[in-house]
């Protein structure tokens, strides 16, 4: 869907020498640089609301008090780096179509 | 003897319509170009001048034939090697002038600079500069797309296409969409080029295109029906105006 919508700039990119390999990397890395931003914010609010969020939602199932055991490597480490390669793996499959964009398909 | 830039050996190519019919754009077309040669490529629409312009500079896929391009054989080459061709050795100029619309004039002319590696970006952005105060578009270089008329764009994309000094020049009507004052300003834009020693191939419909040229290929049905050299480097409004007439002659005897 992506790709659909950038197809005119894709094909100006490539019209004037910029490989696919080339593009597909931008498009990782603006997806990573999105992501990044995201799990920041995600670990802010999770360390400051979450626990009281999550007690207010399990008061309800009868847990009055939960606690979150953070194991710091999993939480701020591998967890987000395996979304990383997860998200990176996703745009390089989805962006691979982009040899299907002649590069002088808009210019007819 | 004059040394051979890109050169088209027996190319075809053919469109299949559908299952059983396929129909034949270029029928086994050579093609010889020297360097720093200006040549203009002539003929009635559909006989495949710009499908001859897009095979040869690699854009599109040829069915059969072999184009050799600075000595290389570039008709086999890996996308990589294409792009790496396009980037530094080729520039483009097309019939409307297509840019990126969020970056602004200036931006869009470094961008094939700032993607060659090789290159310093500060050097990139010098080169970028001198050439929007040649064309006479420094005063708008930091405008918005949207907001420059299509003269002026036609110009920058001609910046865009000479930013990393190419050797030869590709355009595909480039003035087909501008007013005659513009094109003017355009043609006299690609002769100035042409004498610094870029090779430039346009394909185009325009006897006052093709009087700037050195070389004038008509072509007709996919293939190359005859050609013509035209003499000379006066480009006065006199002189340009006997060249037309002569060019227009010969075409009439073509049948153009």
């Amino acid at each position: 869907m992506i790709l659909i919508k950038d197809q005119y700039e894709i094909s100006i990119l490539r019209s004037i020498g910029i490989s696919k390999k080339n593009i597909i990397i931008q498009y990782i890395l603006r997806i990573i640089m999105v992501s990044f931003v995201a799990l920041v914010i995600a670990s802010v609010i999770g360390n400051t609301y979450g626990a009281s969020i999550v007690s207010l939602l399990m008061s309800f199932l009868g847990a009055s008090k939960i606690d979150f055991i953070i194991n710091p490597i999993m939480v701020y480490l591998k967890i987000p780096l395996g979304y990383m390669a997860v998200i990176s793996c996703v745009v390089f499959i989805v962006t691979r179509s982009i040899k299907n964009i002649k590069v002088n398909q808009v210019f007819n | 003897m004059k040394k051979t830039i890109l050169e088209a050996i027996d190319l075809s190519k053919s469109f299949q319509i559908d299952e059983t019919v396929s129909q034949n754009i270029l029928k086994n077309t050579n093609l010889k170009i020297y360097d720093k040669e200006f040549v203009t490529i002539m003929g009635p629409s559909g006989c495949g001048k710009s499908t001859l312009l897009y095979n040869i500079s690699g854009m599109d896929e040829l069915t059969s034939g072999k184009v050799i391009f600075d000595g290389e054989v570039i008709s086999e080459e890996k996308e990589k090697k294409m792009a790496d061709l396009r980037l530094n050795k080729m520039g483009f100029i097309f019939q409307q002038p297509h840019f990126l619309k969020n970056l602004n004039i200036l931006d869009n002319i470094l961008l094939p600079g700032y993607s060659n590696k090789s290159e310093k970006k500060r050097k990139v952005r010098e080169r970028g500069e001198a050439l929007t105060r040649e064309v006479g578009i420094e005063h708008i270089s930091h405008k918005e797309i949207s907001k420059v008329s299509g003269g002026e764009l036609q110009r920058a994309s001609i910046c865009r296409a000479l930013i990393n000094e190419p050797k030869i020049l590709f355009g595909d009507e480039p003035t087909g969409a501008l007013n005659s004052k513009a094109t003017n300003d355009v043609l006299d834009l690609l002769n100035n080029i042409h004498q610094k020693g870029t090779t430039i191939m346009l394909v185009t419909h325009n006897v006052k295109v093709a009087a700037r040229s050195q070389r004038v290929i008509y072509m007709r049905d996919g293939m190359i029906i005859d050609e013509k050299s035209i003499k000379g480097f006066d480009y006065s409004e006199e002189a340009i105006k006997e060249k037309e007439m002569e060019l227009s002659k010969w075409l009439i005897n073509l049948d153009f």
